[in-house]
């Protein structure tokens, strides 16, 4: 199927447009989205982008031409009509594959064989079975031209295989191909950019992890004599997250540098914060955002977050709810990690990791005592945040963390929540 | 209301800025900030937009001297930030002014210091659908501007800009790819105006170019009209301008 390209309408008043450059060749593969051609209008310069994928088939407004909003510039010739020919070549493979099945099967009824030494040679080489192989020799003999054919065969069916791996409907016993020791996984669009983030981040941004251990007895004992009456009256779990989150986002309000973004000419402050919170899903990692997050209390914080990672686990999540992050918490303690140096979302320049909360001895006061202790890790920019200043902030989450009876004395539990700060 | 962010770096390189505006741009276009207006002002640079119908450069009015820009059609990415001034041939650079082929609309046209250029980093499609709209938008911005210093603009049709009788005090080109922008215009306030003599600005013969510090007879306060910008681009696109603070590295 074609799809035409027109001169986009870019607006009431504009009727017309210019070509001024094709970036895409005729006969050239261009993704959906890629963009086809530079345009001008007046004092505006912009590109269109291709409506489909395909191959560009015909050009038919060429550089400088000037032309009405909505004529056809040109043609794309729909990537499904383009995919069929080379296509056919592969089933015809395919088929081959049944007969083989046959083939092997009456060869074992064949008693045993002798081979030439040339014939042997060739098989070493290329690390044959000649069993799998029918003769067409006298007397049924492999000869030298069966066992280049069958090279030839296997050569091609594994390529095809590799291509069709998902679509195969044929069971895996009619290839006759031995399984080969590695496997290719197809990457999926959402594996490449985690990819190329992860790649980028740690290309540009100098890393460095810095590690606190914070008491979380105090919010534990806070949480289990509240967790029920949350529940109850606002429908929330109470777990341990939205505490972090809310000490966070008071730790960055005083620590704006960490709260920033690095560019060439300077360092963007953010006023605003946006706490990601890394997700895992199937096929991933994904990051949905809490947006103003130090305007909210923890309940409210407690059932965003909950939303949120459910959201993202059915793929519900709409594309602003996972946009504009300022800082990112990643709680890889529920899968049992005590500490860990998790890699900075760019543009942003710290990421919070927080370790598995157990309990453990510790010394208190020259007393051995059991409290509940986790690894909080801050991995930071160091173009951007310099040690001390990422302790610093380490810290205060730590102080506020660890001091949560001083902050629940002064609130007062109401109907929709608690007043003050939190 | 629509939330803007203000960057104010002061004199920089134009290929520097270029620079700073394409990352800008990538990181608007991918959400990761929000709207952004830079303030600026540039060292002596000449720039063809896309459109530039004469590249030639004038030699005294009187003597054509040819620029092969073909070895600047494809400038290296990121453009020129790195190298600094070290790697332009001789065909960069004239009368000591450094030229760039640029990716915006419109012709030749030429910055330096005293002219305040400025380049609002947008998503367009919350402020208009209209691509000409927009430019017109900018005039208007420009307009106000120069109405608060006794100044009156016009637009002339056709002749996108702001004009002061018949003579040319501002220029526009832009770039908007999948509705977001880039570029944007120039203000000529005290900066020295012989530069455009030797070029065809805006793909228009013979256009004279004035400018604010011309018309009032007078050097101005450059600090003072830049406010006054901010403050009717505010306006004009109905948004909440923001300085945010450049620690510069």
């Amino acid at each position: 199927m074609s799809k035409d390209v027109i001169m986009p309408q870019m607006g009431e008043s504009v009727a017309e447009g210019t070509i001024l450059k094709w970036l895409v060749e005729e006969g050239q593969r261009v993704e959906k989205d890629q963009p086809l051609v530079e345009i001008s209008t007046d004092k505006v310069d912009t590109e269109v982008p291709s409506p489909v994928a395909g191959i560009l088939t015909n050009i038919i407004h060429h550089v400088d031409e000037t032309v009405p909003v909505g004529t056809v510039i040109a043609v794309i010739e729909d990537i499904q009509g383009v995919l069929l020919t080379p296509k056919t070549d592969i089933s015809e493979i395919i088929k081959v594959k049944p007969e083989e099945k046959n083939e092997t099967i009456e060869e074992k009824q064949v008693y045993e064989k002798r081979y030439s030494p040339l014939v042997r040679r060739l098989a070493r080489e290329y690390g044959i079975d000649l069993e799998k192989i029918k003769g067409t020799g006298l007397g049924g003999r492999v000869t030298k031209e069966d066992v280049l054919e069958y090279i030839e065969t296997t050569r091609k069916i594994s390529v095809s295989i590799s291509r069709e791996v998902r679509e195969a409907e044929v069971p895996e016993k009619a290839i006759e191909v031995e399984k080969p020791a590695e496997e290719l996984i197809p990457l999926s669009p959402k594996r490449k950019i985690i990819a190329e983030r992860m790649a980028e981040s740690k290309r540009t941004a100098p890393h460095v992890t810095t590690t606190f251990e914070i008491d979380m007895t105090k919010v534990a004992r806070y949480r289990d004599a509240n967790k029920d009456a949350i529940m109850k009256t606002h429908g929330v779990h109470l777990t341990y997250l939205p505490f972090i989150i809310s000490a966070a986002a008071l730790a960055l309000k005083e620590y704006p540098v960490i709260n920033s973004s690095w560019s060439d000419g300077g360092i963007i402050l953010k006023r605003y914060i946006n706490i990601g919170i890394a997700v895992s899903v199937d096929d991933g990692l994904i990051v949905p955002v809490i947006k103003d997050a130090e305007r909210k209390g923890i309940i409210e914080l407690g059932r965003e977050s909950q939303d949120l990672a459910k959201r993202a686990k059915e793929k519900r999540l709409k594309v602003d709810e996972v946009q504009g992050g300022t800082f990112t918490i990643t709680n890889y303690g529920i899968t049992g990690s005590l500490i860990g140096t998790p890699i900075i979302l760019l543009p942003q320049v710290a990421i919070l990791g927080i370790g598995a909360i157990t309990k453990r001895t510790v010394v208190i006061d020259d007393a051995i005592a059991i409290r509940h202790m986790a690894y909080f890790s801050l991995s930071f920019d160091h173009r951007v945040i310099d040690g001390a200043q990422a302790d610093q902030f380490l810290l205060k989450i730590k102080t506020i963390l660890e001091g949560w009876e001083a902050k629940v004395e002064k609130m007062s539990v109401t109907q929709t929540g608690f007043g003050g700060v939190w | 209301m629509r939330k803007c962010q203000l960057l104010k770096p002061g004199l920089v390189e134009y290929g520097e800025a270029w620079g700073i505006q394409k990352q800008l741009f990538n990181a608007r276009s991918q959400n990761e900030i929000i709207d952004t207006l830079i303030i600026l002002q540039h060292p002596p640079a000449y720039t063809f937009g896309r459109r530039t119908i004469n590249r030639q450069l004038l030699s005294n009015k009187t003597t054509m001297l040819h620029v092969n820009t073909k070895d600047n059609e494809n400038p290296p990415s990121p453009p020129f930030i790195k190298g600094g001034k070290g790697g332009f041939s001789d065909a960069n650079n004239l009368h000591g002014i450094l030229f760039y082929d640029v990716d915006r609309g419109g012709g030749a046209t030429y910055h330096g210091p005293g002219q305040i250029v400025v380049y609002p980093v947008l998503c367009l499609k919350t402020y208009t659908e209209d691509y000409h709209g927009y430019l017109r938008m900018l005039e208007e911005v420009m307009i106000r501007t120069l109405s608060e210093f006794m100044i009156s603009g016009k637009r002339l049709k056709g002749l996108t800009g702001v004009w002061v009788d018949g003579e040319k005090i501002a220029s526009i080109g832009v770039r908007i790819i999948r509705g977001f922008t880039m570029h944007g215009f120039s203000l000529n306030v005290n900066n020295d105006l012989r530069p455009f003599d030797y070029i065809v600005p805006c793909n228009i013969e013979n256009v004279r170019i004035t400018s604010m510090s011309k018309v009032m007879g007078k050097a101005l306060n450059l600090s003072g009209i830049e406010d006054a910008l901010i403050r009717h681009f505010a306006t004009v696109f109905d948004m909440a301008l923001e300085t945010r603070l450049i620690a510069v590295a």
